[in-house]
């Protein structure tokens, strides 16, 4: 007999989904389900404006905003898809080769736009699709009717929303669970979908669809045999790399812009080569090797070529690989990579005081109070003969200052050995530098040197296992959590605890939650 | 400089037909509107336009000196010195914000003269989290009653805007609903000047296609809008409502007028869009975009947004070159002297770009032969008033053009500081014909700026 793991994260009194509002696929999420439902690189999405971001990803569904530039760019890329898709009419539907005919057109809307709707049709909207068939045929023959079809399939909001009723035309409707009143139970096809843009960040593939309709995916056994099957498959690798360079803000660092006379190496090729090698370290970590936050924190590895490894003061690579060992008293982990560390650093100098807050909001979830409104901050300007510790010194001795900024300054000075683009330095203003801090205020406090002790810390704290479980919470749900996730949350963060930290395991109980399974009946009434 | 307008020919069928592979399918267009409404008899149509920079000013620098009528330009406004006469300078007022941090509520209150609403963003003050603001901005007040019949509703424009979020959101076309600015020159104009095929036949073609497809589209939305809970239904509304829109507008094309000139497409930017030192390159490009589509009567409806609240730029391709960010040197104190003069230049080169704009919109000739900035108005108007304070008190605000003879130009006017610059924003609405009282928040309101009309 096996004791349960012991609870961790927020009390949980009572169960509850919390809200879900609506969410519309993202550009990455839109351009991957193009990619899997026409055809690799057929349909050039780029165009999309960007996802509303909050909380760090560009997935929050609270603040999805539409306008007219989004839909006109939506239907002028479905008409574009109802193109390539016309075609090469046959790959999609064979009859169209041999009886391309309106008999033939039902047989292609039943089966792609199930595809594209992540479940099948009802009659209703056979018919109706039939009838755009028919208007697109008079006008331009078979080629054009698929096209129309397509692209109305590929404009509607069944394909670009993830709507959800919790009731299916043609699979029976879930009970709904004792214990949680007011919630209705999702759909098979609607958890599919869950599912799929969870673990893949597009649609489903054939055999989700299939166990959806066939009514083998109900109970949360059905849910963890899926996302274990899915996280086998390349496509979850790059939901893990997307969470990872949201979270830590190194997608934005493609826009980062870096004073070129203090910082000439900082170039478009080093800023490329430390983006990728983020990626390659997080995928390698989780999908690899250790699996684990720890690892990710702390590892004394990353992964480059000769010059990433000379970047890092490290040995190259051996010959035909890209394993590179780090020098273990300089870096470890996420925190000391250039990606993070030149996102975290300003155009000109480094940034202690936005790391430090990195570490509490990010890796704590603790959110620390910020200056008051209309006081004049002052950032310290660049002096030759100061180090940035002794610039910043004014916050620990302004009483204005120093009562916030004594939880975020002896994190960020752990960070002092990093410039603004993540070189190692031993020196500045002529001074030795130091790296010495202090972590308060957590369940791991100590006093620091530097990041490789800062990350050891992080590695082991329990309290950072929940916040990363809360982050993915976020990405995964596509909203802030409220005090109603409360045993979700707990949910999430005792798996993961109990995990040892394994990622992999906490997007399987991922889609365990009352948040992941259900909605509020009251999100429904009309 | 990569200029796009490349003759003077005035804009012909032929010349039209022919072009750069940019088709605007004017034969359609005589057959179905022989003339535009608004361009005819009665004067030319209104149009408005906002502009916005960032991160505040430098007040002493910006303000001018003298009577209302009888002024001198300020250093920072010094570039708008041919521009004299078309001028409404408005100092003093104390623009509105709540919600959020002071640059996010500055920015959302801007031109909506509303506050934040509750959600996720999370402020850099005390106040906590907000979401985006709760009412429509000025300029959708204006397109929801000008904004008709054109290609357009209205044009979004941005430069180097980054990431999605209400410190780079200045346009909302209602409470929640945030317009997102195109910061893409070549799709800025794809999207004005399409590219629908080289002959009308292709062009009746691709508007039965789509036609066919928006109407098919808008009945799956009604579908199921009716089986959804009441919050899902209203982003699926604001979605049909963008359909309905892109439809009602299907015949609109551009109209010929002296000023709308043959177009092809913008030059092509070199590096990537957000590659800092393109900052000017898109600026040039997206106004003569802008300059286009009012001329063309594409829109009558307008803004460029340069950069975003909180501003990052570097103004790299000034001389002296500024390395430092524009927000870091926002925050250095009034004694800093060598951040006071990059200030003073940062702001003084955004007033050059005005310049720019309204001399575009000077040069274009109307069909009756006024100027375009005649039947115009322009607001420049910027997130702070005083930056190093985050003080939205002593906000600037310029104004151009003679809104179609509303406006009396050649003006500087100074309020109290406890005038709030909703009263602008209504006087704005009244330049504009439209006949408001209030606007924004009511309690941030007491009505027309004294004066001003």
């Amino acid at each position: 007999m096996t004791t349960p793991p012991a609870r961790v994260g927020p009390l949980c009194a009572a169960r509850d989904p919390g809200g879900s509002p609506l969410r519309r696929l993202t550009r990455i999420e839109y351009a991957r389900t193009m990619d899997d439902l026409v055809g690799a690189g057929l349909v050039d999405s780029s165009r999309l404006p960007p996802d509303e971001r909050a909380l760090g990803f560009a997935n929050n569904a609270e603040v999805v905003s539409t306008g007219g530039l989004l839909v006109e760019a939506y239907t002028d890329l479905a008409e574009a898809a109802g193109d390539a898709v016309a075609a090469h009419a046959a790959t999609y539907a064979s009859c169209a080769a041999t009886a391309p005919d309106a008999a033939c057109a039902a047989t292609f809307a039943a089966s792609f736009g199930r595809r594209a709707w992540r479940r099948p049709l009802s009659a209703d909207e056979q018919a109706a699709l039939a009838a755009v068939y028919a208007g697109g045929e008079a006008d331009g023959g078979f080629s054009e009717g698929i096209a129309r079809v397509t692209a109305v399939l590929l404009s509607s909001p069944q394909f670009l929303y993830r709507l959800e009723t919790g009731t299916s035309a043609t699979t029976p409707t879930p009970a709904p669970a004792a214990d949680l009143p007011d919630a209705v139970a999702l759909t098979p096809s609607e958890l599919a979908t869950r599912l799929s843009y969870l673990l893949w960040g597009s649609m489903p593939d054939p055999a989700l669809l299939d166990a959806a309709d066939a009514g083998r995916l109900v109970a949360p056994a059905d849910l963890a045999r899926e996302a274990r099957r899915m996280l086998a498959d390349p496509r979850a690798r790059t939901i893990v790399t997307t969470f990872h360079a949201q979270w830590l803000g190194i997608d934005q660092l493609a826009d980062a812009s870096k004073d070129q006379i203090v910082y000439p190496a900082f170039t478009a090729a080093l800023s490329t080569a430390l983006t990728r090698e983020s990626a390659r370290f997080v995928e390698e970590v989780v999908f690899n090797r250790e699996g684990t936050l720890g690892a990710l924190l702390s590892a004394p590895y990353t992964f480059g070529d000769l010059t990433l490894a000379s970047f890092y003061g490290a040995s190259p690579p051996a010959a035909g690989g890209d394993l590179i060992m780090l020098p273990a008293a300089q870096r470890a982990g996420l925190l000391t990579q250039g990606a993070f560390l030149a996102v975290y650093g300003k155009a000109n100098q480094s940034d202690p005081i936005h790391r430090g807050r990195f570490v509490r909001e990010r890796l704590f979830c603790t959110t620390p109070p910020s200056p008051p409104p209309n006081i004049t901050v002052r950032p310290p300007d660049l002096n030759p003969r100061l180090t940035t510790r002794q610039r910043f010194a004014a916050h620990t001795g302004d009483p204005q200052c120093s009562g916030c900024h004594v939880l975020l300054d002896p994190i960020g000075f752990a960070f002092e050995h990093y410039d603004g683009i993540g070189h190692w330095r031993d020196m500045e203003g002529g001074q030795p530098v130091d790296s010495s801090g202090a972590l308060s205020g957590t369940d791991v406090d100590s006093a620091l040197d530097g990041v490789v002790t800062l990350a050891g810390d992080l590695a082991r704290s329990t309290e950072v296992q929940i916040c990363y479980a809360t982050q993915w919470f976020r990405f995964a749900y596509g909203r802030g959590e409220t005090t109603a996730d409360a045993c979700s949350i707990s949910d999430l963060a005792t798996a993961f605890v109990a995990a040892k930290g394994d990622v992999r395991e906490l997007l399987v109980a991922l889609t365990q939650t009352d948040a992941f399974r259900y909605r509020r009946a009251g999100d429904l009434l009309q | 400089m990569s200029h796009f307008l490349r003759d003077d020919r005035v804009m012909s069928r032929r010349t039209l037909l022919r072009g750069t592979g940019v088709a605007l399918a004017l034969p359609l267009l005589e057959a179905m509107h022989p003339r535009r409404a608004g361009a005819a008899a009665g004067g030319a149509a209104k149009r408005f336009v906002s502009m916005f920079t960032a991160n505040g000013t430098l007040y002493p620098q910006w303000v001018p000196t003298g009577t209302e009528t009888d002024f001198k330009l300020s250093p920072i406004l010094a570039p708008l010195e041919p521009n004299h006469a078309d001028l409404v300078v408005v100092a003093g007022l104390t623009q509105q914000g709540g919600g959020g941090d002071g640059h996010q509520n500055g920015m959302s209150g801007m031109l909506t003269g509303q506050s934040l609403n509750p959600g996720p963003f999370q402020g850099g003050a005390n106040t906590g989290a907000a979401g985006w603001a709760n009412g429509p901005s000025v300029d959708q007040k204006i397109a929801s009653v000008i904004g008709g019949s054109t290609k357009l509703r209205s044009l979004e424009l941005g430069v180097q805007v980054g990431v999605a979020d209400d410190w780079g959101r200045m346009i909302y076309q209602s409470a929640n609903q945030p317009l997102t600015p195109e910061d893409n020159p070549a799709q800025a104009f794809a999207r004005l000047f399409g590219a629908s095929g080289s002959s009308p036949e292709a062009f009746t073609r691709a508007r039965a296609r789509r036609k066919s497809v928006l109407d098919a589209v808008s009945g799956q939305f009604q579908a199921v809008s009716a089986r959804v809970g009441a919050r899902d239904r209203a982003r699926l509304d604001e979605h049909a409502t963008a359909l309905r829109d892109i439809e009602t507008r299907l015949d609109a094309q551009a109209s010929p007028s002296p000023a709308c000139i043959s177009p092809s497409a913008p030059a092509a930017v070199a590096g990537h869009l957000s590659d800092n030192d393109n900052f000017p390159t898109i600026g040039r490009l997206q106004m003569d975009i802008l300059a286009l589509a009012l001329t063309c009567d594409l829109t009558r409806v307008a803004s460029l947004q340069w950069s975003r609240s909180v501003s990052l730029t570097r103004f790299t391709w000034l001389t002296p070159a500024i390395n430092d960010p524009h927000h870091d040197l926002s925050h250095r104190g009034d004694d800093d002297a060598p951040a006071q003069d990059k200030l003073l230049r940062i702001n003084t080169w955004y007033a050059s770009q005005l310049a720019y704009l309204l001399g575009k919109l000077a040069a274009a000739q109307e069909s009756d032969g006024s100027r375009f900035l005649d039947s115009t108005l322009v607001l420049w108007s910027n997130e702070l008033g005083k930056g190093n304070a985050h003080s939205r008190e002593l906000a600037p605000y310029v104004l151009a053009g003679k809104a179609g003879g509303a406006l009396r130009s050649g003006r500087f006017l100074s309020y109290p500081r406890e005038v709030p610059h909703n009263n602008l924003l209504v006087s704005i609405l009244q330049a504009m014909d439209i006949p408001v009282a209030k606007f924004g928040r009511e309690d941030w309101c007491t009505g027309p700026l004294t004066g001003f009309i």
